[in-house]
């Protein structure tokens, strides 16, 4: 649906894509990650038809968005990292002018607005003035707009940002309800967790750069080489446990806390099977052993890191 | 209908404030107008009362259309002058760019519902505009030759101003921008008249802008009141007609000088007898011509009177000021940018 190949953009003097690629799939669901100024916005608004390159190429749906944004925009909803409403607008008549301008036949603009009110859960704030809308609401109506004339790729900028627990739940649900529909989707985010869990694919960003790519398990495998390993056992045998895992070369980084051992461990299920059996050979009740893969803030922090140490 | 002027007029046309500004204007042109019946009564004691009521209804018209004219250059930049840079300021404009709207569609849509409230407003005045008709001395079209060069100074002065709201990084950047052009347009060019006047007037009057006669003002050409004052009185008809004093009298005697009629008297051999030609005291063009062939003796009074009308050079500048401002308006909203368009507001925004 999206490639890009070796995209630079330049403000000035300032390098926003730094030869960036990126390959989105039809019926995916990437997540751009980096922490603000990667590039992540940037790279949407020369999707998104709205910024120039300077180099490479990108395609969207099989076309340029640069020298046929017609096109392009047909297939596409974006939104942005901030609201664009007018106050004085209710919900409905919102999403009719921007189906009109979306060019969705008149006879269909009632039924596409009262359906996406219901999509989005706010049929019941439809004759509600923009302005007296929550923020978590408003997002979810900018939502909506973006897939009046559906569109099969949405580009979500930051869309969680500044929404309360509850709302994030909602629009996290929303996403994926659209990608069950069969949409494309790429979001941003930097809060990490947001990503986690409705992302079939992760694309790392970090100075203009997509530094890794893949499914999380893809990237978590490639990228991070221990496992964290948390044994609960009691407080008087955490010495002898101790002197048992401190004495495995395939560990590291060993931390008690409050009748819990953490470690780091290089290896498989077999090492990890291994050292369980040599703690229960040597009589130390292990009550709890788990192995916490690692998360998408581990992940990011690792790449982050190995970048910098390579400049 | 475009989508864009569509939700511009619910938007605007929703509020109180359009309510109370249709109001507050009706009145205003209302009593000014009821002002001009006054003077006009007051001018017109002693000739015949058939005669008079013309004359007061020919007074109302020119006084109606100076005035909406002024209206039109007072109100026009502030009408059109947030369109664009209201739309980035509230972060609308990127949504849409991304729509499926042409770029000459969106312009097109903020410059007639910038129009729209200034269309209501001539609208609201219909009654007004159609008392002189009532009181005689004026002719449909007259009128509508009138209202049609407001209306096209109306389109232009919005589109210069959508154009200078495309480009301006404020609110108050592109308001200040809007009306210094207007201004200039509208009324810079009087001071600019002037001057020409006083520079081209003949060896024996220099530094007199009475002395001017007999040259083409190029200032002029851009100046709505000249553009209109010219469809709508054409100088030789007007020196056919005998008489004339009203609101329009200063515009005429300038348009005469430049065909060479002054207040001088141009003394002149017709076909039938001699006569006189020109401006008296107390403004008004004096006329004695030959019954037989006016036209004629009119001709070789002023050679100059072939000089071509104001008004189409008037309508030509115009139109190509809105052209190039709608093409250039235009430009500046096309996306994909080379950088984004920030404003200071959606800047701080931003951060």
């Amino acid at each position: 649906m999206i490639s890009m190949q070796q995209v630079d953009k330049r403000y000035g003097g300032l390098k926003a894509l730094d030869g960036l690629d990126l390959e989105v799939e039809e019926g995916s669901v990437v997540g751009l990650i980096g922490p603000n100024g990667a590039g992540k916005t940037t790279s949407m608004l020369v999707m998104s038809t709205l910024l120039g390159r300077d180099g490479g190429s990108v395609t969207v749906a099989g076309e340029d968005p640069q020298h046929s944004p017609e096109k392009v925009r047909k297939v596409l909803g974006y939104m942005p990292d901030f609201f664009g409403f007018y106050d004085h607008l209710t919900a409905r008549e919102y999403l009719e002018f921007f189906a009109s301008t979306q060019h969705v036949p008149g006879d269909q603009i009632l039924s596409v607005t009262e359906d996406l009110l219901g999509l989005v859960d706010l049929d019941h704030k439809a004759d509600a003035e923009v302005n007296t809308l929550s923020r978590g609401m408003k997002q979810r109506l900018s939502l909506a707009r973006a897939l009046v004339h559906d569109p099969r790729l949405l580009i979500l900028d930051e869309p969680a940002s500044g929404l309360d627990p509850r709302a994030r739940v909602q629009l996290r649900e929303l996403i994926a309800e659209l990608s069950r529909m069969g949409k494309t989707v790429v979001i941003s985010s930097h809060i990490l967790s947001e990503l986690e869990g409705i992302c079939t694919h992760l694309a790392v960003v970090d100075r203009g750069k997509v530094r890794a790519f893949g499914d999380l398990n893809q990237i978590r495998s490639a990228l991070v080489s221990g496992r964290r390993v948390v044994a609960r056992l009691p407080d008087e045998q955490v010495d002898q446990a101790l002197e048992i895992v401190n004495g495995d070369p395939a560990v590291s980084e060993v931390d008690v806390e409050r009748g819990r051992l953490r470690f780091m461990m290089a290896g498989d299920d077999e090492v990890s099977s291994r050292l369980l059996a040599g703690l229960v050979e040597a009589g130390v009740p292990v009550s709890e052993w788990r192995l916490d893969a690692a998360g998408l803030e581990e992940i990011f922090l690792q790449i982050t890191a190995q970048d910098e140490a390579e400049q | 209908m475009n989508p864009v002027l569509a939700r511009e007029v619910k938007e605007r046309f929703r509020t109180r404030r359009a309510s109370f500004w249709v109001f507050a204007w009706t009145l205003l042109v209302g009593l000014f107008v009821y002002l001009l019946y006054l003077m006009a009564r007051g001018s017109y004691t002693g000739v015949g009362r058939l005669v008079a009521t013309g004359l007061m209804g020919r007074f109302m018209f020119e006084g109606i259309t100076l005035v909406l004219m002024t209206a039109v250059i007072m109100v026009v930049p502030g009408l059109a002058a947030l369109a664009i840079v209201s739309e980035r300021e509230r972060q609308t404009f990127p949504l849409l760019q991304v729509t499926q709207l042409k770029p000459m569609q969106l312009i097109g849509g903020k410059l007639w519902s910038s129009l729209a409230f200034l269309l209501l407003l001539l609208l609201a005045i219909t009654p007004v505009m159609a008392l002189p008709l009532l009181y005689g001395g004026v002719g449909v079209d007259e009128v509508l030759i009138a209202l049609g060069m407001i209306l096209l100074t109306a389109v232009t002065l919005g589109s210069v101003s959508i154009y200078v709201s495309a480009r301006a990084k404020s609110s108050r950047a592109a308001v200040a921008g809007s009306y210094v052009i207007a201004f200039l347009i509208g009324f810079f060019t009087f001071a600019l008249m002037i001057g020409e006047m006083l520079v081209f007037s003949p060896n024996d009057n220099v530094g007199d802008p009475f002395g001017f006669q007999g040259r083409e003002l190029y200032t002029i050409w851009p100046n709505p009141y000249f553009g209109m004052v010219d469809a709508v009185v054409a100088p030789l008809n007007e020196i056919q007609s005998g008489v004339e004093a009203g609101p329009y009298a200063v515009f005429t005697q300038v348009l005469l000088r430049r065909q060479g009629v002054g207040f001088n008297p141009v003394p002149f051999e017709g076909v039938g007898r001699g006569g006189v030609i020109g401006v008296g005291d107390d403004g008004a063009i004096a006329v004695d011509l030959p019954k037989d062939d006016p036209a004629a003796a009119v001709a070789q009074v002023a050679p100059a009177l072939r000089r071509g009308p104001i008004w189409v050079r008037t309508i030509v500048i115009f139109l190509t000021i809105t052209l190039i401002s709608l093409i250039r308006a235009a430009a500046w909203v096309r996306a994909p940018a080379s950088k984004p368009f920030l404003t200071r507001r959606s800047r701080n925004a931003t951060a």
